[in-house]
């Protein structure tokens, strides 16, 4: 017993230790220069995920206009070239420069609240809780009413093109799997059979395909951490 | 044993779910160089505003995915 209890003690410091670094790494702010250098690698990236899903587009429609049966044996073989643990490597390194690319580029301090009325109520009851980014943006919000009214009305644009768009992913999702049931129920083949076959008679391709849409997924859905002194947006 | 569909259908699934991927890809790379907020920013504004949902979301997203993508060799 006498033993066991610097060791617990060792292994609390060490956890506390991990958690310091983790939350620095969290709050880490980059230097200008590479926020801006974010900023053009992120168009870059963006340009060669929009070609390579055209290429992937155009080559998919282009078979199937053209040929009559499949490029891959039925049913399609789960092994294939590039090896698929190539294909899940590749995809979590996209994945990871995805949320990379997203995380270091400045942030608009807007975006960071959450709805008007809380935002306002937190700040009204921390009061003194300058520097955060929720006070941040109430300042902004109580700073000029004219301003306020057209923020508000842009903002509110754009959270209807963005629930649009939301509920345009949840109409596709629902449609994904019907076909996905409805095609298993008839003896036909699933979407799972042609993204095999796809990777059976393209693997290079399909590896980047699978890599372009993990990058703008890590893009998208990976949320960035709060962090204290956010790089943000000039006004 | 199933057999492959119809080429017509294909072309419609895989037209629709790409084009949709397009359109945001595009949408992101205008907003990204317009120094406006990308569309990570909103779908991270929304995930705050409603976690729960957003968490739903990202369950059905990650299972679909999984489906879809993940064919272990058997």
């Amino acid at each position: 017993m006498a033993v066991e209890a610097p060791r617990r003690a060792q292994r609390r410091a060490t956890i506390a230790y991990v958690e310091r670094r983790i939350q620095d790494a969290r709050n880490w702010n980059p230097p200008p220069p590479l926020v801006v250098a974010t900023r053009y690698v992120s168009m870059l990236l963006l340009l060669v995920a929009i070609g390579i899903l055209v290429w992937g587009l155009i080559s998919a429609l282009a078979f199937t206009s053209t040929q009559t049966g499949i490029p891959c044996p039925d049913p399609p073989q789960r092994v294939s070239t590039p090896p698929q643990l190539v294909v899940v490597l590749m995809c979590v390194v996209a994945f990871v420069l995805g949320h990379m690319t997203a995380r270091l580029q400045p942030i608009d301090p807007k975006m960071l609240y959450v709805p008007e009325g809380q935002a306002r109520a937190k700040a009204k009851k921390v009061g003194a809780d300058a520097g955060t980014e929720d006070a941040t943006a109430v300042a902004v919000f109580d700073k000029d009413p004219d301003k306020e009214r057209k923020d508000l009305y842009h903002r509110r644009n754009e959270a209807l093109i963005v629930q649009a768009l939301l509920l345009l992913f949840l109409l596709e999702v629902a449609g994904l799997l019907t076909i996905e049931a409805v095609t298993l129920q008839r003896g036909v083949w699933p979407i799972t059979y042609y993204v095999r076959c796809a990777y059976d008679a393209a693997g290079n391709q399909s590896m980047l395909a699978a890599a372009a849409i993990l990058f703008l997924v890590g893009r998208w859905f990976w949320l960035p951490a709060r962090r204290q002194n956010a790089a943000s947006r000039s006004e | 044993m199933p057999h492959p569909g119809p080429s017509d259908a294909l072309v419609l699934v895989a037209g629709v779910g790409l084009s949709t991927l397009l359109l945001l890809a595009v949408a992101d790379l205008f907003l990204t160089f317009d120094e406006r907020p990308s569309v990570g920013e909103w779908v991270t504004q929304w995930a705050r505003r409603y976690p729960l949902f957003a968490l739903a979301l990202t369950l059905l997203a990650g299972a679909l995915v999984g489906h879809f993508y993940w064919a272990t060799a058997g």
